[in-house]
């Protein structure tokens, strides 16, 4: 369940030699999928970052901790759920612990597809800040 | 019951009971850190599931009037006593039921998900029907262009998990909500448009979000393992 790095997938688009606006329309238009929120992006980058951690309420404090973001569990759960089934997310269930009265953890992990998009979603804010001054330098 | 079970019972309807037990086992870990009260976090994650069928029954019911309209009529005896269900109000009856899980399914899952995809077709072909009675050749058409359509979601396996789905989800609501308005309604019947309608629709409506969650989840795990 576990996938290959985030740059993998990018590496592979760029060996094409496509332009950004070719590979949003592979990634984005072709796949039918539509553009990742904001929320849906944090969910994603905190599951990278947690790595084979990844479970409800480690995704939810590291988004409170990175992103200083209060996260209600409601949204997160929906999230999830969405990104599952738009195949940006697969989960499997680890064993019952103790300290949650015998239940289970769902371990998520982000699919290729969700590397995909999740990087065409980066590279557009990257080319709005192309020419602006904001972040205390000159992005371009 | 402690208030683990409790919560499960809440949330197995919802979100299936393998997922209500791991987002239980989340809340106790979330609440034993001390980052906030258990039951605070358990009414976030039920708004959160479900405005969506809240806002799917309001929709359903409002956008599809003309339906309901007709369960009204079908309640209307004939002279003989038998319930007054012709060609056309059947199949009016069954776009609205059709109609209903459709548009739960297209707030809950996506406008794309197959399965209000393909209930849209069917609803289509029911309410074109209801619109044409008029016309003598309508019955045996739309009979075979509704035997047609379901052969073929059956044949295609990626498309009979949501034929099962739609088809359970909108039985259980048809079915409900005639078994409650038999039960509720007396005559005359036009007084049921004033409170019982909108609270056996609703009543239905959510038996059939609870259908469709569950036979979802199992067509889908049916379809995997294949």
């Amino acid at each position: 369940m576990r996938d290959q790095p985030l740059a993998a997938a990018w590496l592979e688009q760029r060996s094409e030699n496509l332009t950004d606006s070719q590979i949003h329309y592979k990634v984005v238009i072709m796949s039918g999928a539509s553009p990742l929120g904001e929320f849906e992006q944090l969910v994603l980058l905190a599951i990278l970052r947690l790595g084979a951690k990844a479970y409800g309420v480690s995704i939810r404090q590291e988004i409170v901790c990175c992103a200083r973001r209060q996260v209600s569990p409601g949204a997160l759960y929906t999230t999830l759920e969405r990104l599952e089934t738009k195949g940006l997310v697969g989960s499997e269930v680890g064993a019952p612990t103790p300290e949650r009265g015998g239940r289970a953890k769902r371990f998520y992990a982000v699919t290729e597809t969700g590397q995909s998009q999740l990087v065409d979603a980066q590279r557009s804010f990257q080319r709005m800040l192309v020419g602006l001054e904001l972040l205390g330098g000159h992005h371009g | 019951m402690d208030k683990a079970g409790f919560a499960e019972l809440v949330l197995a309807p919802v979100c299936g009971r393998q997922k209500a037990t791991e987002i239980v086992g989340d809340l106790l870990e979330h609440e034993a850190a001390r980052r906030g009260s258990f039951w605070m976090a358990l009414l976030s994650v039920l708004a959160s599931s479900l405005w969506r069928w809240i806002a799917g029954i309001v929709l359903a019911g409002t956008s599809m009037l003309y339906g309901l309209v007709h369960y009204i009529n079908a309640f209307q005896a004939k002279p003989s006593g038998a319930m007054n269900i012709s060609w056309g109000i059947g199949c009016a009856l069954v776009a609205t039921c059709v109609w209903s899980a459709v548009v739960l399914n297209a707030l809950r899952y996506g406008l794309r998900c197959r399965t209000t995809l393909v209930g849209l077709g069917f609803t289509s072909v029911f309410v074109a029907a209801a619109c044409l009675k008029a016309l003598p050749s309508i019955p045996p058409i739309t009979a075979a262009a509704a035997l047609g359509y379901g052969a073929l979601c059956i044949t295609i396996r990626p498309l009979r998990a949501s034929f099962v789905t739609l088809i359970a989800a909108a039985a259980a609501h048809g079915g409900l909500f005639f078994l409650l308005m038999k039960l509720i309604v007396r005559p005359p019947v036009s007084s049921a448009l004033g409170i019982e309608l909108p609270v056996g629709w609703f009543l239905s409506s959510i038996v059939e979000a609870i259908v469709l969650t569950w036979v979802r989840q199992f067509s889908l795990r049916r379809l995997q393992s294949a």
